[in-house]
């Protein structure tokens, strides 16, 4: 790299917030970074490992960076080495700056574990799924089981689909073997509790009624997902995205396709913009309703989760008036969307909206007169805004602390630069100021629609073709009802070479042991709630046949039907 | 008489004892009513679910072989308090049976400590959570339900043959009493902490299934029923020296029973789950002010 690095860094700044920190890692690594580049509102920086710690000790206590996500990807087969993705959001200028830092099979990089907090579970994920080493730090499993066998690494390119569904079956057949049976149903038991919807494991130390400390211990069912996109075509995998969560699926499709859209280029056409926008908002709405649903609930007032839950069912049918689904609405495609909305649903929208509007208002305002409601929300599991910051976190949880971090305002996206609308932050970082924040973005949600439905311009819902091409990078993030859902594509050239899914509740659950201690034991479910966790699970258990060799995957429900001897 | 009053107490116990489980089905109409959804397809319904859990296999809880023999003793004790509380309506004139009335308060205490020792030999941690939260709050209850039930009855008494304001103003006070002491203890919202958090500490009756816990649950009713019948004899106390317990006031009062105990599971209805410490706390602070008034009274000289 030349040393003469100020015209460059002017060439590729967005802004003094990128050219201040451009600047510093340039004066301390100059001689490391082996290529800069700028493309839309992403600034790249390739650099050699080695120098990759001191680069980001020189700017990690910059208040407005935050880390956003990171991918590792195995390219051996197109440069022989291994590459991380440290992507970083400059969120007062809307900048993405992405460390692309290339790994030699064996090679060690540096953990920054303690500069950026939140990069603590991304370190153990790369080596987990790809086998990449951390100097300066601890290593345990993170996503993968503990018996799962060493030096196999479900991402590296080598190890296909078909093995790794064929990987336990094996150990089932010995098992069988020995329990001299012909048939034999692993149903998976995890840490489930009957109260619990999804597979999670909180270890809570409690004194008394005081919690003291907490551990998390996830990831029970991981479904292998962005290895199962490897082998999938560009179009089908919005399906799949869509199905990583059954809350807020869209956000996963619409973030998928804008990556690749960004990789590739691809001009969006202003309508369907405007209706992923709409369809996104009708989802936060639906996802609010769902969780302050379930905080009523858990604070034993069922009154309030029964009639938030019937407002919800309004969403719900405007949903399918708008899409033709419930949920997984199944409209998102690379270039645009399937499905348009005609003129004559626009009446019917617009008068959803106003009874929402005026439904959920009295819900409010009677949930919270109920005293026991604001008197257990208040003060409790309080999250510091040096914590939130320092951990990297999204969404409601973070702007319940005070910091205003919105991708649709930082990051714009979509339609959303049409649009004027309110970002509620609230200070105390309590459980009510989350709490607030929902119930605020619910009703700004309301009139982000009726602006759009307003203003919906004309023309054609998808762009009429696109070229694929092979290993460009692509960015699509998008603030889903939980925080900011961020995907990482490596483009190939009929689908994606590498697809980096990074949920909200990925970030945020790595605060929610800070926020757990000094709590009472009767506050801890509501303060784990607060951060609306979506663990996204599913049930599968496996059914292997001795005698006709066959292996079937039932769902539990199924299965239990047999058992009943219904068939 | 004396024998007349106690066949008929024992009548009236046998007919009142099938009555919570349908007052339960009523109150889930109601609750469903108000919560906009359907609710349970009969008013029979929780009758339908007892007697399904009592045709469950009987599982004894691990290291809790204790625990059906201390919930048939908590059943037991509590039908001979509904007894016991029939027996005072019945016999409520002028004046009043103090040894059946301390007998009667004195069993409510025993049923609801029996089903607490039940919970606690199971040795399953939530049991035990659940078990601790419910003694804290039982310990401070006890004193508002004894002060509340005696007061409002001999004052309720007293209203008839020495009428003053300030014997009225005792009287409605030791009944503010009473309702609060006996709607904490029937285990409603806000106070339904022992089997509170079920999302992660499933309180007292993790370990009951089956039979125990169709036989736990029918108690915890009768014990909410009992309740409500006391709160009923305390308000037609002072109509008792009026008009003689049969066939006019004990009607009116089984009647009035009812009321109270659908009048409590609406106001449950109403409200969310306080905290163990809050609980206790609001509690404190509600009997200490509300005595102290009680006391005042007393001494300027009912």
């Amino acid at each position: 790299m030349s040393h003469d690095y100020s015209k460059l860094i002017d060439e590729l700044s967005r802004g003094h917030r990128s050219r201040a920190i451009l600047s510093k890692i340039l004066e301390v690594c100059g001689d490391s970074v082996l290529d800069l580049s700028r493309r839309n509102i992403v600034i790249k920086i390739v650099i050699k490992a080695k120098c990759l710690r001191t680069a980001l000790e020189n700017i990690y206590k910059e208040h407005d960076l935050y880390l956003r996500t990171i991918a590792a990807s195995d390219e051996r087969s197109r440069e022989g080495l291994f590459k991380l993705y440290y992507v970083f959001g400059i969120d007062s200028e809307g900048t993405n700056l992405v460390f692309e830092v290339p790994v030699a099979e064996g090679a060690k990089v540096d953990t920054i574990s303690d500069l950026f907090r939140a990069s603590d579970w991304y370190e153990l994920e790369a080596h987990d799924l790809l086998g990449i080493e951390f100097n300066g730090r601890q290593m345990s499993r993170l996503v993968l089981p503990e018996d799962w066998p060493e030096n196999l690494y479900p991402l590296r390119k080598e190890v296909s689909v078909e093995e790794l569904k064929k990987m336990y079956q094996p150990q089932l057949i010995s098992r069988v073997s020995e329990l001299g049976v012909e048939e034999v149903v692993r149903i998976p038991v995890g840490p489930y509790h009957p109260a619990l919807h999804e597979p999670e494991y909180f270890e809570l130390y409690v004194r008394g009624e005081k919690v003291v400390d907490a551990r998390y211990v996830g990831f029970m069912v991981h479904r292998g997902i962005e290895k199962l996109a490897e082998s999938m075509k560009y179009d089908q995998v919005p399906f799949l995205a869509e199905r990583i969560c059954g809350i807020c699926g869209f956000v996963h499709s619409t973030s998928y396709v804008q990556a690749v859209e960004d990789a590739l280029g691809i001009e969006v056409p202003e309508r369907a913009h405007f209706i992923r926008s709409i369809v996104l908002e009708v989802e936060r709405i639906h996802s609010h309703l769902l969780w302050l649903g379930v905080a009523l609930h858990l604070l034993g007032y069922d009154t309030g989760f029964m009639h938030a839950w019937r407002i919800r069912e309004k969403v719900m049918v405007l949903a399918e008036l708008l899409t033709g689904s419930r949920k997984t609405y199944g409209i998102d495609l690379v270039g645009g969307v399937k499905k348009d909305i005609d003129k004559d649903k626009i009446p019917r929208i617009k008068e959803t909206l106003n009874v929402l509007r005026k439904e959920f208002k009295e819900l409010v305002d009677v949930a919270m007169s109920v005293p026991q409601v604001k008197a257990r929300l208040t003060g409790t599991g309080v999250l510091p805004r040096g914590e939130a910051r320092a951990y990297s976190l999204v969404g409601p949880t973070v702007r319940g602390s005070g910091i205003a971090r919105d991708v649709r305002k930082d990051y714009t996206y979509a339609a959303y630069h049409y649009v004027s609308f309110k970002v509620p932050v609230y200070t105390e970082g309590d459980n009510l100021a989350r709490t607030l924040v929902r119930v605020d973005e619910v009703f700004e949600s309301i009139s982000i629609i009726e602006q759009l439905v307003d203003m919906m311009p004309g023309g054609p819902i998808k762009a009429e073709r696109w070229e694929p091409q092979p290993m460009r990078l692509g960015i699509g993030a998008v603030e889903a009802p939980r925080g900011e859902v961020i995907h990482v594509v490596l483009t190939d050239l009929y689908g994606p070479y590498r697809w980096r899914v990074r949920a909200p509740t990925y970030q945020n659950l790595q605060a929610v042991p800070i926020m757990l201690k000094g709590v009472d034991l009767a506050d801890a479910p509501l303060t784990i709630a607060s951060i609306d966790p979506c663990f996204s699970c599913t049930d599968r258990a496996v059914i292997i046949n001795l005698r006709s060799g066959s292996v079937k995957t039932l769902p539990i429900e199924v299965i239990s039907r047999r058992v009943r001897g219904n068939g | 008489m004396e024998a007349l009053t106690i066949l008929l107490s024992l009548l009236f116990t046998s007919i009142l004892a099938f009555l919570p489980p349908l007052l339960d089905g009523i109150e889930r109409k109601v609750r469903a009513k108000i919560q906009s959804r359907f609710g349970p397809p009969t008013f029979l319904q929780t009758w339908y679910d007892l007697l399904k859990l009592g045709v469950k296999e009987l599982k004894i809880p691990l290291s809790g072989e204790s625990a059906a023999f201390l919930v048939m003793l908590s059943l037991i004790i509590t039908l001979i308090s509904l007894y016991a509380v029939v027996y005072v309506a019945l016999t409520l004139s002028t004046s009043i049976d103090f040894i059946v009335l301390a007998m009667l308060l004195v069993l409510v205490a025993a049923s609801h400590s029996l089903g607490l020792v039940a919970s606690a030999t199971t040795s399953n941690p939530f049991a035990l959570i659940g078990s601790y939260r419910s003694i804290l709050l039982t310990i401070l209850n006890e004193l508002g339900l004894v002060v509340g039930s005696v007061l409002s009855i001999l004052l309720g008494l007293r209203l008839v043959t020495n009428y003053s304001i300030l014997t009225l103003a005792t009287y409605l006070l030791s009944l503010a009493v009473l309702v609060v002491a006996t709607y904490v203890s029937s285990g409603r919202l806000p106070f339904d902490i022992h089997e509170a958090e079920p999302e992660l500490a499933s309180g007292t009756i993790i370990e009951f299934s089956g039979k125990i816990l169709g036989f736990y649950i029918y108690s915890h009713l009768l014990t909410r029923y009992v309740l409500s019948l006391l709160v009923a004899v305390a308000i037609s106390t002072p109509f008792t020296a009026v008009f003689s317990p049969l066939p006019a006031v004990f009607p009116a009062t089984l009647l009035l029973s009812a009321c109270v105990y659908l009048a409590y599971g609406v106001v449950a209805t109403l409200l969310g789950r306080t905290r163990v410490d809050m609980g206790v706390r609001t509690l404190f602070m509600y009997y200490l002010l509300v005595l102290t008034v009680l006391v005042i009274f007393t001494w300027i000289g009912i």
